[in-house]
């Protein structure tokens, strides 16, 4: 049984630096078009690994308890770009552990790691600036096929997905499912649906596909609980009296002696109606999918979290749609008859929500929203030879669209390490005299950091990195060397790009947590630690 | 100078066409085909088996369209979708885009429809449709598209290379650089107003200008694909066609009932027909104007 620890410096910094090795050892050979794969153990299976996020989120911890330590430090980095951005991982571990040792080196020399610290800090939004000045935006379909290249390396992947998010654009909903086929299958769907299906078979009576179906529905929509059947009839009854003869009706939940008034014969000889409940889990995204269900049709929710209720409903709250549909899964509408001025601005607010929210859940909830919003649906099905398969391309194929969907929002950079690299040039081209010995310390480890991500590239390749480093010297700003071609050319005229987003994340979480973790000076060790799968 | 051509069949014109030196008019009571050497006007959809009259809204054929060879192609927006004839109007098909059907209120070809054979499709309610199959088949496509009204489309000279489309819907215009697939709303000087009528000018590889007619905020110009729009003419009325004529005519706009021109090198609006015009449209030659009259005739006026 292990026993208590307390490590102090300089035992502390070489475990860190010892674990981050373990875990950018593991990841640094998968950098580039060109990686090397990891076997992973999965229980009774092994795993071909080539992607630094999945390799991180596999290794959950080390033999050693005190390497365990750097390498799990750098894990939750990983993990963190890993969700936030979909990719960049591998140049996140290459640059923290650049980062770190470099740092080492000066505190050994008699930097002082707080005032290193606050100097590596000061670089980042010069870093930043200069990273984004190399930007530019996307126009082509066909350049969105080359970033999602260079996210999944899947030239049939990255073919149906540049289309996609070139049809659906930044904000739009892709649904990613597993296929039945081999390759990749994709369709596009006219409206908008929601989860939450036909509360009744009978609902769905008359349809061999058992979907119902309705040309120019009312809809009307609330997120109460109905459960008596009375609280109904005032509603049917204005909608008789409103000449309604289709009605779509959203509730939170319903009874079956709330059903069982809907579907008696003698009012669905008056109104096909069908009622269908949102599948929500918090009362907030309920309240909102109320809300935008109510502006894309033109009608008014009937809300009980504001005290409204039921036999308050006027003629003008009903929506309408041209087409409604429900399974016992889904439903949903295409043409609401919402105004669009007032969709327009909600949008807008809406983008302006996205592009402010710092928390990673904000972010999603809000662009599921947009995606509603947006008028249409990309469904996605990814198929493989085995279960394992899918589910991996299923995963790979939903973060390339999340680093297309960066890429549309903050264009891209010339790709294969370059634009990191002019940043290390720039870098060290701004140094000034007067700068105090960290400063001038921070300047040079960033300057080799920035180095590290091309040169793993390279030796990923199979290339001499310090060979091509130095021939690529003699060419222009915004040349680079094409592992894949090998040969040096303009980026950004072959076709070699990376996100914009995806390399500001992954330099920013490194800077950031490697700086940090030079300042650890001593590792407290429990006798049995809880081995977390999620950091 | 100009001349009335064909007789008065009084319903409302929605759009107008010569080719082949016949004149081509989408009317609330069909699509006629009218010879302007007799003056006769035959109902192209006379064979055709449907209940009622067959509002048509816009009419587009194809580049090549032959009555005596082998592409007849005349597609025509109708209440219902589109109909589709291979024959110069002698049989025609109606095609299921969606259900409902869509009433679709506006068409336009490709400029290089002869290799892309790509078709657009605005409608009342139902947004947008495209095919890629001269109008066999089509999907709607609305991503981005917040109004599904679309009263007129424009298509870049360049559509081939740069996709650029241009909507005009009922609260403002869109643009689509993807060939008409994803939409981005615009923000225009008159707001959130109808944009009835889309051009681009003749000289756009040049100036890049594209005109928008609105509903009351007179003729807006954008010099940057639409980006940003400064007006251009200011009236009172409706703008809802805007003919551009080679550099040297000018151009000419349809505001209410009446039609103003204004020539290349002009400081000011001339009118080139006071009253009762539904509709105009340019001449095959481009040298002229086609006004689609009230009384169902078609005037062509030189320029």
């Amino acid at each position: 049984m292990p026993v208590p620890k307390v490590i102090h410096e300089p035992g502390a910094q070489e475990a860190i630096r010892r674990g981050v090795a373990v875990l950018g050892n593991a990841i640094r050979p998968t950098l580039g078009p060109l990686p090397r794969r990891l076997v992973a153990q999965n229980q009774a299976r092994f795993e071909l690994l080539d992607d630094g996020g999945v390799i991180a989120r596999r290794i959950i911890a080390l033999e050693d308890r005190e390497d365990d330590v750097g390498a799990m430090l750098l894990r939750q980095v990983l993990w963190q770009v890993h969700q936030q951005v979909g990719d960049g991982a591998a140049t996140t571990a290459v640059l923290y552990e650049s980062i770190y040792n470099e740092g080492l080196r000066f505190i050994a020399a008699g930097a002082d790691a707080m005032r290193l610290r606050a100097s590596l800090g000061e670089l980042l939004p010069q870093l930043t600036d200069s990273l984004l000045s190399q930007a530019r935006i996307l126009t082509k379909a066909k350049e969105l096929e080359g970033i999602a290249f260079s996210v999944c390396y899947d030239e049939e992947m990255a073919a149906v997905l540049g289309e996609v998010i070139d049809t659906v654009g930044q904000y739009g909903q892709v649904d990613i499912r597993a296929g039945h086929g081999r390759g990749m299958e994709h369709n596009y769907v006219d409206g908008v649906y929601w989860k939450g299906g036909a509360q009744s078979k009978e609902m769905l009576r008359g349809s061999a596909r058992l979907v119902a179906e309705m040309e120019e529905a009312a809809i009307l929509v609330t997120d109460m609980d109905i459960e008596e059947a009375r609280e109904l009839v005032p509603l049917m009854q204005l909608a008789l009296r409103s000449n309604i003869s289709k009605l779509l009706l959203i509730v939170k939940s319903i009874s079956e002696t709330g059903i069982s008034v809907v579907i008696d014969d003698r009012l669905r000889s008056k109104i096909q109606t069908v009622v269908v409940k949102i599948d929500s889990y918090l009362q907030d995204e309920l309240l909102q999918a109320c809300r935008d269900i109510a502006l894309l049709t033109g009608g008014r929710p009937i809300l009980g979290a504001a005290g409204q209720s039921l036999e308050e409903v006027a003629a003008g709250d009903f929506g309408h749609a041209r087409w409604v549909w429900a399974d016992d899964k889904n439903f949903g509408f295409a043409s609401g008859e919402g105004d669009p001025i007032r969709i327009r601005r909600q949008v807008r607010m809406l983008r302006q929500a996205h592009a402010a929210a710092a928390e990673d859940d904000d972010r999603e909830r809000l662009l599921n929203r947009l995606g509603k919003l947006n008028g249409g649906v990309a469904t996605v099905q990814v198929g493989g030879i085995a279960d394992d398969e899918i589910k991996g391309r299923k995963e790979l194929a939903e973060r390339t669209v999340r680093a297309l969907r960066l890429a549309l929002a903050g264009g891209v950079i010339p790709g294969g390490g370059v634009s990191l690299l002019n940043c290390g040039r720039a870098l060290l081209d701004a140094a000034s005299d007067g700068e105090s010995p960290e400063a001038r310390a921070a300047r040079e480890i960033m300057a080799a950091a920035l180095e590290a991500p091309i040169r793993s590239l390279l030796d990923n390749g199979g290339y001499d990195a310090s060979e091509i480093l130095a021939q690529l010297g003699s060419y222009e700003r915004g040349f680079g060397f094409d592992v894949m071609k090998g040969e040096f050319v303009e980026m950004a005229e072959a076709g070699v790009f990376d996100v914009a987003g995806v390399q500001v994340e992954a330099l920013q979480r490194a800077v950031t947590s490697a700086a940090l973790a030079l300042t650890i000076d001593v590792l407290v060790l429990h006798r049995d630690p809880e081995t977390m799968t999620e950091p | 100078m100009s001349e009335a051509l064909a007789p008065a069949i009084t319903d409302r014109t929605y759009a107008v066409a010569e080719v082949e030196g016949a004149y081509f008019v989408a009317r609330q009571s069909g699509l006629y085909r009218l010879a302007p050497s007799n003056g006769g006007a035959r109902n192209l959809y006379q064979g055709w088996q449907r209940e009622g009259e067959i509002a048509t809204l816009d009419i587009a054929m194809s580049p090549g369209f032959s009555s005596d060879g082998c592409d007849g192609l005349i597609l025509a927006g109708i209440n219902g979708g589109v109909a589709r004839s291979e024959d110069g109007g002698a049989t025609w098909a109606a095609l299921a885009m969606r259900m409902p059907a869509p009433l679709v209120t506006c068409l336009a070809l490709s400029p290089g429809f002869a290799r892309d054979r790509r078709v657009l499709a605005g409608s009342y309610e139902d947004g947008m449709f495209l095919s890629d199959n001269a109008g066999q088949s089509w999907a709607a496509f609305n991503f981005g598209l917040f109004d599904h009204n679309i009263f007129c489309l424009a298509l870049s000279p360049e559509f081939p290379v740069d996709g650029l489309v241009m909507a005009g819907t009922s609260s403002g215009v869109y643009r689509s650089v993807n060939g008409g697939r994803l939409w981005e709303d615009l923000t225009m000087p008159a707001g959130d107003e109808a944009v009835l009528s889309l051009a681009f000018s003749p000289e756009y590889a040049d100036d890049r200008s594209i005109l928008a007619g609105t509903e009351s905020h007179g003729l807006l110009r954008s010099g940057d694909d639409g980006l940003t729009w400064e007006p251009f003419y200011k009236c009172e009325g409706a703008v809802n066609s805007i003919v551009c004529l080679p550099s040297a005519a000018g151009l000419a706009i349809q505001v209410d009932d009446s039609v103003l021109a204004y020539e290349t090198g002009d400081s000011s609006w001339r009118q080139v027909a006071g009253a009762e015009v539904h509709v105009a449209a340019k001449s095959e030659d481009g040298r002229a104007l086609l006004l689609g009259m009230a009384d169902g005739s078609v005037q062509r006026v030189a320029m």
